[in-house]
């Protein structure tokens, strides 16, 4: 037996898995569509494997097959993500309001897929090269019930956004101009940690850009600068469609740190949220009556702890200030951006005639889009009083999420009324 | 100003762009082409096109604002020198570097029939710059865990 011949087998195996979910009911056409794209990307490793001669370089034929292999590791969690969305427990409610919302910001062939996953975060598959177009968002089982939670998918389609628009390359001259910048403006730091570097004291930026030692240094922490400037980014993103209830959802998930080391392709916490609150800020200068941050917002967050030794932490520390020093200009880009394909904002005044209706224990019609219902019921949440006979916590919880659902269908029905109404 | 230049390339570290993807095809079909059963290597060409727009800030000089070559693409390119074992692969003369480079990126364009051994370290180059560029993907275990709403 080859390598070869192992990776033959595991191919098969997976198109086999990939026939018997073909059976399955799906709840939308995107899964069916999505399971055609991937059954086709290991027919494509089967046929390239197949046109490689027996006198092939096995060099060159390792190689295919480790690619064949690094796909069957990548996307065969997506096979299990297309058929948990099939699962009666997920909120499908939700996948028309978010799906018109994706299409609206990203293109209008935009196709997505939801589902409750066992991860207590929501997240979605970044992979763009077997399933373009695609946006997958898996949410939290625990929370599936709890639509106070979507907001958080904004910022999952955040990274769809910068995927789309290439913004990796597009940040990547200036994250490693940032980085360079930060090591000239403490030169010794450097040299204590790499005192072989060739790095002189007088070193300006254009001597560490053509020093060969630096460069290699420096590229994996590029490669972290770049991965927390696109949660800078999507955490921006999630602001802006989202408003206020993102912040409170963000709250909810994460406050106030998770009791581990941070993960070095993302920002800490304290850093991020005075990202979002910088976001608001900004929005707020075209838009007075939004944008509006809970009062000690940032006090509910602490950061996690640093991990490695002291080089990793210098390394870590140069991502952070290059990342950091991108920010201003993806608050205006996510701006610039979502403001030119017309998303959703808060309208105050909607959310205001839905608390209205939610005091009655009715949804709302006209609530026109989910930022509106998603905002109005955070203001229910954060009112302990808001229906004195309920005065049990849960009880409360639980009215609020199905009226918040409710309101979210009704939206939906609203919407298909009016669009078979504008076919007739 | 030929297309390429309009653009900004990733490096060849890049998550998005496919380059140990492409060196293998790029491999595949030099080798094909040296066994007489193809006429030319299109990813090849992709490949020298790639390497000689990356490169060629070094050696032709650059906009201010712009880094001279980018890390990551140094240090796949430093990376896939040393998985070849060639010379003192990587010493820190940055001219040399660049023209190191550029012969790379010529020999790619090479006919088997002009010239065997530029031919056929094209190829050992395709394969170990595959090697390299991989050696910067995520790990599937980081792959699986990134881009959580945290």
């Amino acid at each position: 037996m080859s390598p070869r011949d192992h990776s033959e087998a595991r191919l098969h195996a997976v198109l086999e898995e990939i026939a018997k979910l073909g059976q399955s009911d799906f709840p939308y056409s995107e899964s069916r569509e999505a399971l055609n794209l991937l059954e086709a990307t290991y027919e494509q490793h089967l046929t390239k494997l197949a046109s490689l001669g027996s006198s092939k370089d096995p060099a060159i034929v390792n190689l295919y097959c480790s690619e064949a292999l690094l796909d069957i590791f990548l996307y065969v969690p997506l096979l299990g993500f297309i058929l948990r969305a099939t699962n009666v427990r997920n909120a499908f409610e939700v996948h028309g309001p978010l799906l018109r919302l994706a299409k609206q910001i990203i293109t209008n062939d935009t196709k997505l897929i939801l589902s409750s996953e066992w991860d207590f975060s929501p997240f979605m598959f970044p992979e763009q090269r077997p399933l373009p177009n695609f946006v997958l968002i898996g949410l939290p089982a625990p929370e599936t019930d709890n639509p106070l939670l979507l907001p958080l998918a904004g910022h999952e389609l955040g990274h769809t956004v910068w995927q789309q628009k290439g913004f990796e390359t597009k940040y990547e001259n200036d994250a490693e101009l940032n980085i360079l910048d930060a090591i000239q403006s403490d030169i010794s730091a450097y040299q204590k940690h790499y005192p072989n570097h060739s790095v002189n004291a007088t070193d300006k930026i254009a001597d560490l850009d053509v020093n060969i030692f630096v460069k290699r240094t420096i590229a994996p922490v590029i490669g972290w600068a770049l991965a927390r400037a696109q949660e800078y980014f999507c955490d921006c993103v999630g602001v802006y469609l989202f408003d206020e209830a993102f912040l409170h959802s963000y709250a909810y998930l994460l406050s106030p740190s998770i009791a581990c080391s941070r993960h070095l392709d993302y920002p800490n916490n304290i850093a991020r949220i005075q990202n979002i609150i910088n976001a608001a800020t900004h929005f707020q200068k075209s838009a007075p009556k939004i944008y509006q941050v809970p009062v000690g917002f940032i006090s509910m967050f602490q950061d996690s702890p640093e991990p490695g030794d002291e080089e990793q932490k210098y390394l870590s520390a140069l991502a952070d200030t290059a990342s950091q020093r991108l920010c201003t200009t993806l608050i205006s880009e996510t701006e610039k951006l979502l403001n030119s394909s017309k998303a959703p904002q808060l309208q105050p005044t909607i959310r205001d005639a839905i608390i209205g209706e939610f005091g009655i224990g009715v949804p709302a019609f006209k609530a026109q889009s989910i930022t509106n219902v998603l905002n109005a019921g955070w203001t229910v949440y954060d009112n302990p009083t808001f229906w004195p006979p309920v005065t049990d916590k849960k009880t409360r919880k639980k009215i609020l999420n199905n009226l918040v659902i409710k309101n979210i269908e009704l939206l939906e029905i609203e919407d298909r009324m009016t669009n078979a109404a504008g076919h007739i | 100003m030929n297309a390429m230049e309009s653009i900004s390339l990733p490096a060849l570290t890049s998550t998005t762009a496919n380059i140990p993807r492409l060196a293998i095809d790029a491999a595949n079909e030099l080798d094909e082409m040296q066994h007489g059963r193809l006429a030319e290597s299109t990813s090849a060409k992709r490949l020298a096109e790639i390497l000689t727009h990356s490169f060629s800030n070094g050696s032709n000089g650059k906009k201010t604002t712009d880094v001279t070559v980018k890390s990551g693409t140094i240090a796949v390119f430093c990376n896939a020198l040393e998985n070849l074992g060639a010379q003192p692969a990587c010493t820190n003369n940055f001219q040399d570097l660049t023209a190191e480079a550029l012969k790379y990126a010529k020999n790619l364009s090479v006919n088997p029939s002009q010239d065997k051994k530029a031919f056929e370290d094209a190829k050992q180059f395709c394969i170990a710059l595959a090697k390299a560029a991989a050696g910067y993907r995520q790990s599937v275990i980081s792959a699986q865990i990134r881009n959580r709403g945290r």
